[in-house]
């Protein structure tokens, strides 16, 4: 068992490793909405868009995480303004804002010449760079999110089966929407500056999809998808310490490939089941 | 003080310039079973968004138990059932999920689900018969089956006024005979119902009144027409039978969109 326990002999592994973990927390709560709401696109583009924010908020000196979290919001406002014209279907809206976002971001950037914000960073993060400080904050955003979570379900329940009808239940659908993407944003912002927007996304989307796979209520999904995301942390840096691969690209394809296997075994007992049921 | 339950003045309602709604008045009282009709594009389901407050007027204003919908807090009194299942995404969701939801408005935000409402989602799915098929995913039904789910939901909230939009379209007799008697049951116990039809049918004996939507403007606002021979026959063109001498004249002639 040496093989698995070696790489956590290391400080920073298990820094990174407590890291992966509240991000996977978060992320299971966040990413169960956005895959059962049909999000992925929107949180995506929210986790890139948002260089835009940082490389301002950097070169203006201001903390990146509040550059991060005004962008995101104003690309979910944007979207949000965008989905109101007839003409414009959503996906647009939300590729044009993406677009937009990145490349202004990537300009502000290779124009300042300073290199205070690192693309490659900024894509992938350096979890194996984690401090207690980081972590802290991440704890914030953990507990942020469970309450936000906990609070506004009944309303998202309601607001996914029938946004109609969770009007004439004395519910707000556009308060209850503006609070998930608020949710969201959260998941985000408060993980990208440390393992990268790849990763978040990737632990946002695969743990949260497997585990809907399998599990029907929604805290069985966000349940499941946590342990997943958990497993692939785990996973990605082992692999990572073995195989001195990028440690956040290995955790994000190790969800991925859980993902898959979830999706094959699924099948495989649906095949199971079929073979062993009652003859046609 | 008798409360109405809905009161529209000078409705107006556009989308992208074209005007749906131009210029209604309506008002429904508590214990009225109203039947809205008119043809495809008459502008009866918009009529029905803009009285609830799910589109908003352009012109005129609407009322819901006296207040403007957007002010409005008493929504456990509004029983909606919409003309059909949203199919949300990937959200899994059962017959009781869904039923149970209806008791939204009833309940505080930090809700336990009290014995109350779990006897008003038993005695709802019971109602539309569906108790069976209670933890079976609400997209696995058929279509008039998911309808019924959608009246449980409604019956589920007790409300005081159901709303119903095109509750009989594209269902299977069982279910039509099925929502006539969950309606005359309401009736009796004094429910107020307004609902848009293309089509009566076997709902023809509840209502009380009838309004008749024509090209955005209630057209005629009484008694529902009678079907009496051959009109009594489903989707047979129905004409007011005290009309003039010459068959087509009368208010409601061409309410179901033939051209004239």
């Amino acid at each position: 068992m040496d093989w698995l326990l070696d790489p956590f002999q290391v400080s920073f592994v298990r820094q990174a490793l407590w890291a992966g973990i509240l991000v996977s927390l978060i992320c299971a709560v966040a990413g169960t909405w956005v895959v059962l709401r049909g999000m992925a696109f929107l949180g995506d583009a929210m986790s890139h868009g948002m260089l835009l924010g940082v490389a301002l908020a950097s070169l203006a000196g201001v903390n990146v995480l509040v550059g991060g979290l005004l962008s995101a919001a104003g690309m979910a406002l944007g979207v949000s303004v965008l989905g109101r014209s007839p003409r414009l279907s959503q996906d647009t809206g939300i590729g044009l804002l993406f677009a937009g976002m990145l490349a202004l971001g990537v300009i502000v950037v290779s124009h300042s010449r300073s290199f205070a914000v690192d693309l490659t960073a900024f894509l992938f993060g350096d979890v194996l760079a984690v401090g207690r400080d980081d972590l802290a904050g991440l704890g914030v955003a953990l507990a942020v999110t469970v309450v936000v979570a906990a609070l506004g379900h009944r309303a998202f329940v309601a607001l996914a089966f029938d946004p109609r009808k969770a009007h004439t239940l004395g519910l707000r659908p556009g308060a209850a929407q503006v609070l998930l993407v608020g949710l969201v944003t959260v998941a985000i912002v408060a993980s990208f500056h440390i393992v990268g927007t790849l990763l978040v996304f990737g632990l946002l989307i695969a743990p949260a999809a497997a585990a809907a796979l399998w599990a029907r209520a929604i805290p069985k999904i966000m349940l499941g998808a946590a342990l997943l995301g958990i497993v692939s942390t785990v996973t990605g840096l082992v692999v990572s310490w073995h195989a001195a691969t990028a440690a956040g690209a290995t955790i994000a394809a190790a969800a991925v490939a859980l993902f898959f296997v979830s999706a094959a075994a699924g099948l495989l007992r649906h095949r199971l089941a079929a073979r062993t049921g009652a003859p046609s | 003080m008798s409360e109405t339950a809905f009161a529209m003045t000078g409705g107006r309602v556009s989308f992208e310039g074209k005007p749906v709604l131009r210029g209604i008045d309506l008002t429904v009282r508590p214990g009225e079973v109203v039947a809205l009709l008119g043809a495809n594009g008459s502008g009866k389901s918009t009529l029905v968004r803009a009285l609830l407050g799910l589109t908003p007027l352009s012109g005129g204003t609407t009322l819901v138990y006296g207040s403007p919908p957007a002010r409005f807090r008493d929504w456990w009194r509004i029983g909606y059932v919409p003309q059909r299942l949203h199919v949300g995404g990937g959200v899994p969701a059962s017959v009781h999920e869904v039923v149970a939801s209806g008791r939204i408005a009833r309940q505080s935000r930090f809700r336990r689900t009290s014995a109350a409402d779990r006897a008003a989602v038993a005695s709802a799915l019971e109602a539309v018969r569906l108790a069976d098929r209670e933890g079976d995913p609400v997209q696995s039904l058929s279509g008039g089956q998911q309808q019924r789910v959608l009246i449980a939901r409604a019956l589920a909230g007790e409300p005081d006024t159901y709303v119903m939009d095109e509750p009989t379209a594209g269902v299977d007799a069982e279910t039509q005979k099925l929502l006539a008697d969950t309606l005359s049951a309401l009736v009796l116990d004094g429910k107020t119902v307004v609902l848009v039809a293309h089509e009566l049918g076997p709902l023809e004996p509840i209502i009380t009144r009838g309004v008749v939507i024509r090209e955005g403007r209630v057209a005629h606002d009484g008694r529902p027409p009678r079907p009496e021979g051959d009109c009594a026959r489903p989707g047979h063109e129905h004409q007011h039978p005290h009309a003039a001498v010459e068959p087509g004249a009368g208010p409601l002639t061409g309410w179901q969109g033939d051209p004239r």
